[in-house]
């Protein structure tokens, strides 16, 4: 529980910062990166407001430690390649509050990167773990399913 | 970091309170970054694409990670504070039945400490207090007993954040932290007198509706009850008295004699229990300070639904305290929020941070973790609904209703007696009640406070009525269609108030088209394929119908209109967005007067309107008559300056307010333009009528002129110096306000209290010099019609109706329920986003789904106020929940020239309540009058 200098890999970045190694990603994100698209929702990976890529798989930034991504590649919201996915956000209109959206980008962003062209089953299995409180689920789902279509159609 | 640069000049100049000006501060935006976050050039182009939004105003934001919320700023984000960032953690009790006899912070290490600790006494010694509307005990004192779960006993000031998050993960949990001396029974909260309690009472002339009643609320008058200790004691009936509070008793006494003995009535008799819920916006409240002693300035940033609350209260606060003595100035930056639901409107919070801020020696962050958030966060009220529903044997027709109906609002009094009032002025749902006696009282307890959220009482009020609905038809064997249309309101009816509803009632139309649907239809057929095919479910269909009021019955939008001389059409308004889309859709719906949607839109824009320099002086809903009519002749004078941001809200108010602004930007500024560049051009002076002039691809047109584009009508506007600017406010008490202004020649009525212009830089000094300090000319209303005090009493008359219909499949072994599919039908009145409308549909359907079947929080001390609840108790639905892929609707299209849009943020979550609790019963035979329903209850009851 000391902090020590390390070196996080963000977006491509490197970014040398001072903190305790057990510090979850998340927090270090926000408050010592300055990077604040990867949202705090409940501290403890339930809802997937902090979702982010480590190594191109999802996971939960609030439980995830900086010793944990140690040499890896850490992806956020503000780097994940999507540009076809966000589209697709924006024509579906998915986006009320938008808090949550980060994470259900990033949880979609890493099944599409994976499975092109998901079932309805797999795209169900994808999301179960990010929460809308606003409940834009539909359109997520539906959002997902128009860019499989393209991938399909490519 | 300081990457933008923001100076003094760029705050907006404020009203000022007991010395001290409050300013607000313009909220950080990202948008560069996000066009740059990797999102195709051709969606970063335009939004408003081929006449209609293409995606949300700020979607591009949203789904790049660059929309600021309010949790995301940091010191070093904000020009003219220091970078560095303190932080604050509140310390709340998790029991409220012991002495309370301060803390122990011996059990965290020397080097972790905070560097203050805010009690009780440094409250008292610097004469800080709450703002009176929150309640007194704002910290509680050493040796008292706190006022209910989570009572704020202290603040820990911490300049490290490694030190903050090492001594909150060490603290917060811990059993010996908060040091309680002797076990106090009962609690306190049941010593204290009800928050507020109502009746509505109602007798239909022997004359029928259309006659003058017999007795109600709304032609007699509203009375209350003597509080003793918590009982009611409402006043003695009196057939001849002249008091509408003895007249009513007796009216009401003679309804509830006759319903426990009319042998011809069939009379349901049931109670309904509904549960305390989390309103879980997915961004816990956050606040950030800095008191700039230098400049005398304290600067915050607040997440909050109703940031006008703010500004007036928190300088209130500020003026009294010798401590506070100093600060001339308030900032407040009241940025975008991630999710309110009601829980950030009007909520205790931000004060918290006000005083962290005052004892902090550097900018400082106080930000719930989502544990705080259950303990501490406005909550959803539980109602306890004893209701007589009396039924003609024959005829159906309901003959009379009676309902008590007993809310909890915890531990601070907040909105409980509006929300009280609410929802029982909501419990006849469609119904026509001839005769009827609602009492509605909310009490004091020991659970977090309850406050405004996602359905202000009426949510649980109405699918109680629909839960009887359904189970009157199965009792009396008739189809529940049936039953609802020998019932449903048409027009000409009254509410149980006695006011009658505006705009045109469709409710049999959407019986009608509901009940042609498949789902109800196939519904016998399909159950039997479905039960042979999954031997371990069973199916049910479900429906509820209800009709839920918005407004407040005070509304008070702002708006402003105006053009740049570059041609760009920007629009302010009012309200706080919080998802619902308000900025979409006002940037859209002025494009119907100005030929093209909004450039910018700047919303929360709440001391802005000062320009129109309106005062109030009284508490609208309870005014004379006489006051009103008198200060109606004061130019200046409004029942009401501003009123709070709530789902609900937007789409009719804030529009109302918007589209007249625009209305007076197109007469007074582009038409004058575009009036005075054909006359240039050797146009005759009498063919061009601004009747004839019309909107075509962005350009305005006149038949024999050529088509003038908007971006010169702008710049021709300011050339001339005339109007460029508009800016409206108007008044709601179930009718609009109206006045005569004169803006430019002619005297015109608009449905309006206040209009201000400002003018284009060609303006002359003699126009410059009628503009007051905010750059603005108020136009003298010359005469004033405010819609009558007694309207107060009809507590409501905008309504939206909504009927779901949802197919379920209950696992006899688990007891889960399973939504399969489901379809609304909803009055939506005039859309102007329908993406926007849809996400609404979406959104409450699953709200809804949680409060039927998910959510629940205890209503005692295991409950969210003991400080242990996150989402891995408490359930949240999931896309898995609601039947995600089969949710289908249907918005029934307006009526040409009759209908206005209307507020359904909210009713779109309360019919598949009683859709589901009926669909259950379908399924199992079983029926259910506590909400939620999980699958122990199901289990239990098909045992």
């Amino acid at each position: 529980m000391t902090i020590s200098t390390q070196t996080l890999l963000v977006n491509g970045k490197n970014f040398t910062i001072n903190a305790d190694p057990n510090m979850p990603v998340l927090w270090a994100l926000r408050d010592i990166i300055g990077l604040s698209g990867t949202k705090f929702g409940c501290g403890s990976g339930l809802c997937g407001a902090c979702t982010i890529h480590v190594d191109g798989a999802p996971m939960r930034g609030c439980l995830t430690s900086l010793k944990q991504v140690v040499g890896k590649q850490v992806t956020t919201i503000e780097g994940v390649e999507a540009a076809q996915l966000r589209a697709k956000w924006a024509e579906y209109n998915v986006p009320q509050c938008g808090y949550c959206q980060a994470g259900q980008i990033m949880s979609a962003a890493a099944l599409l990167a994976t499975t092109p062209t998901p079932t309805d089953g797999q795209i169900d299995e994808a999301m179960a773990g990010n929460i809308c409180r606003c409940g834009t689920y539909p359109r997520i789902k539906a959002a997902i399913k128009a860019a499989a279509t393209e991938n399909a159609e490519a | 970091m300081k990457d933008w640069a923001l100076s003094r000049r760029d705050f907006i100049k404020k009203c000022v309170i007991g010395g001290v000006t409050v300013y607000s501060a313009p909220m950080l935006f990202k948008p560069e970054e996000a066009i740059a976050a990797g999102v195709k050039e051709s969606l970063a182009q335009s939004w408003f694409q081929d006449g209609k939004p293409a995606f949300r105003f700020d979607a591009i934001e949203k789904i790049t990670g660059q929309k600021i919320y309010g949790r995301d700023y940091r010191a070093v984000d904000i020009p003219s504070w220091p970078d560095t960032q303190h932080h604050a953690f509140i310390v709340r009790s998790h029991i409220a039945n012991k002495v309370y006899l301060g803390l122990d912070l011996d059990i965290i290490p020397a080097d972790i400490q905070p560097y203050k600790i805010i009690t009780a006494e440094d409250l008292k010694n610097n004469e800080l207090t709450l703002p009176p509307f929150y309640g007194d005990n704002m910290l509680l004192e050493v040796g008292k007993v706190p006022d209910y779960l989570g009572h704020e006993l202290a603040i820990l000031l911490f300049d490290k954040f490694d030190d903050f998050i090492k001594a909150k993960l060490l603290l917060q949990f811990h059993e010996q932290f908060v040091k309680y001396g002797d076990e106090v029974v009962p609690y306190t909260a049941l010593s204290r007198p009800p928050y507020a309690a109502w009746r509505i009472i109602r007798q239909e002339s022997a004359q029928g509706v259309a006659a003058e009643d017999q007795y109600s609320t709304f032609s007699n008058g509203q009375f209350f009850p003597k509080y003793v200790g918590q009982k009611l004691e409402w006043p003695k009936a009196n057939n001849d008295s002249k008091d509408a509070g003895e007249k009513g008793m007796f009216i009401a006494n003679a309804l509830r004699q006759e319903i426990d003995s009319n042998k011809s009535w069939f009379v349901l008799d049931k109670h309904y229990q509904t549960q305390s819920i989390e309103p879980m916006m997915l961004e816990p409240e956050a606040f950030n300070g800095f008191y700039d002693k230098k400049s005398q300035t304290l600067h915050v940033v607040i997440t909050t639904q109703s940031p006008q609350d703010f500004f007036q209260q928190a300088g209130k606060v500020l003026a009294q305290s010798p401590l506070t003595k100093g600060i001339t100035n308030l900032v407040v930056h009241s940025p975008y929020i991630g999710g309110g639901f009601g829980a950030k409107d009007h909520t205790i919070f931000p004060y918290y941070g006000v005083i962290a801020s005052l004892f902090a020696t550097a900018p400082v962050r106080l930000a719930n973790n989502r544990f705080e958030q259950f303990q501490s966060g406005l909550k959803r009220h539980p109602f306890s609904i004893s209701n007589k529903l009396a039924f003609d044997k024959k005829t159906l027709k309901i003959q009379g209703f009676v309902s008590d109906i007993k809310v909890d609002g915890g531990g601070r009094e907040n909105f409980s007696p509006s929300v009280t009032s609410v929802g029982a002025s909501a419990s006849q749902g469609i119904y026509y009640m001839p005769r009827n006696d609602i009492q509605a009282w909310c009490l004091p307890s020991h659970l977090p406070t309850a406050g405004s959220m996602r359905g202000y009482g009426s949510l649980q009020t109405m699918a109680a009525m629909e839960m009887m609905m359904n189970e009157a038809a199965d009792t009396l064997a008739v189809d529940p269609f049936t039953l609802r249309r020998a019932n449903a309101m048409v027009d000409g009816d009254k509410n149980t108030q006695g006011a009658t509803p505006l705009g045109k009632i469709r409710y049999v139309e959407m019986l009608d088209l509901a009940e042609k649907h498949p789902i109800w239809q196939q519904r016998d057929a399909n159950k039997a394929k479905f039960d042979k095919a999954n031997p371990d479910k069973s199916f049910g269909v479900g429906f509820g119908f209800v009709s839920k009021d918005y407004g407040t019955g005070a509304n008070a939008p702002s708006a402003y209109a105006g053009v740049t001389p570059e041609g760009k059409l920007v629009v302010k308004i009012f309200s706080v967005e919080m998802g619902t889309g308000t900025d979409t859709s006002q940037a859209t719906l002025v494009s119907d007067y100005v030929g093209k949607a909004a450039d910018t839109v700047e919303i929360a824009q709440i001391k802005l309107f000062d320009a129109m320099e309106l005062f109030e002086d009284d508490n609208p809903y309870i005014m004379s008559q006489e006051h009103q009519d008198k200060m109606a002749n004061d130019p200046r004078w409004t029942p009401a300056v501003v009123s709070a941001s709530s789902a609900s809200q937007s789409a009719f108010f804030q529009s109302h307010a918007t589209k007249h602004a625009a209305k007076i930007l197109f007469e007074e500024t582009l038409f004058p333009a575009a009036k005075a560049i054909w006359l240039e051009a050797g146009g005759k002076a009498e063919k061009i009528l601004i009747d004839n002039a019309q909107w075509q691809n962005g350009q305005l047109t006149l038949e024999g002129f050529a088509p003038i584009e908007f971006s010169l009508l702008c710049k021709k506007a300011h050339a001339l110096g005339i109007v460029t600017g508009v800016m409206t406010h108007a008044f709601n008490r179930w009718e609009w306000a109206d006045g005569d202004f004169k803006v430019s020649n002619q005297l015109k009525n608009y449905p309006l209290d206040a209009i201000a212009v400002e003018y284009g830089i060609g303006a002359s000094k003699a126009i410059k010099a009628t503009l007051n300090k905010q750059g603005f000319k108020v136009i003298p209303r010359q005469s004033m019609r405010y819609p009558k005090v007694q309207l107060n009493s009809a507590m409501v008359r905008y309504y939206t109706p909504c009927l779901t219909m949802v197919e379920v499949a209950v696992h006899k072994v688990s007891g889960v329920v399973e939504i399969l599919r489901s379809h609304t039908w909803i009055e939506p009145g005039k859309v102007h986003v329908k993406q926007l409308v849809e996400g609404q549909i979406e959104g409450g359907l699953t709200m809804g789904v949680g409060h039927v079947l998910h959510e629940y929080l205890p209503a005692d001390e295991t409950g969210a106020g003991n400080g242990e609840w996150n989402i891995d108790r408490y359930k949240v639905p999931f896309a898995k929940d609601n039947g995600v892929w089969n949710i289908d609707y249907t918005m029934l299209p307006p009526i040409e020239g009759i209908d206005e849009s209307k507020g359904l943020a909210e009713v779109v979550m309360i019919p598949i309540v009683p859709a589901v609790v009926e669909a259950i019963y379908q399924a199992t035979n079983k029926r259910f009058y506590h909400l939620p329903i999980t699958p122990n209850d199901i289990l239990e009851a098909i045992k």
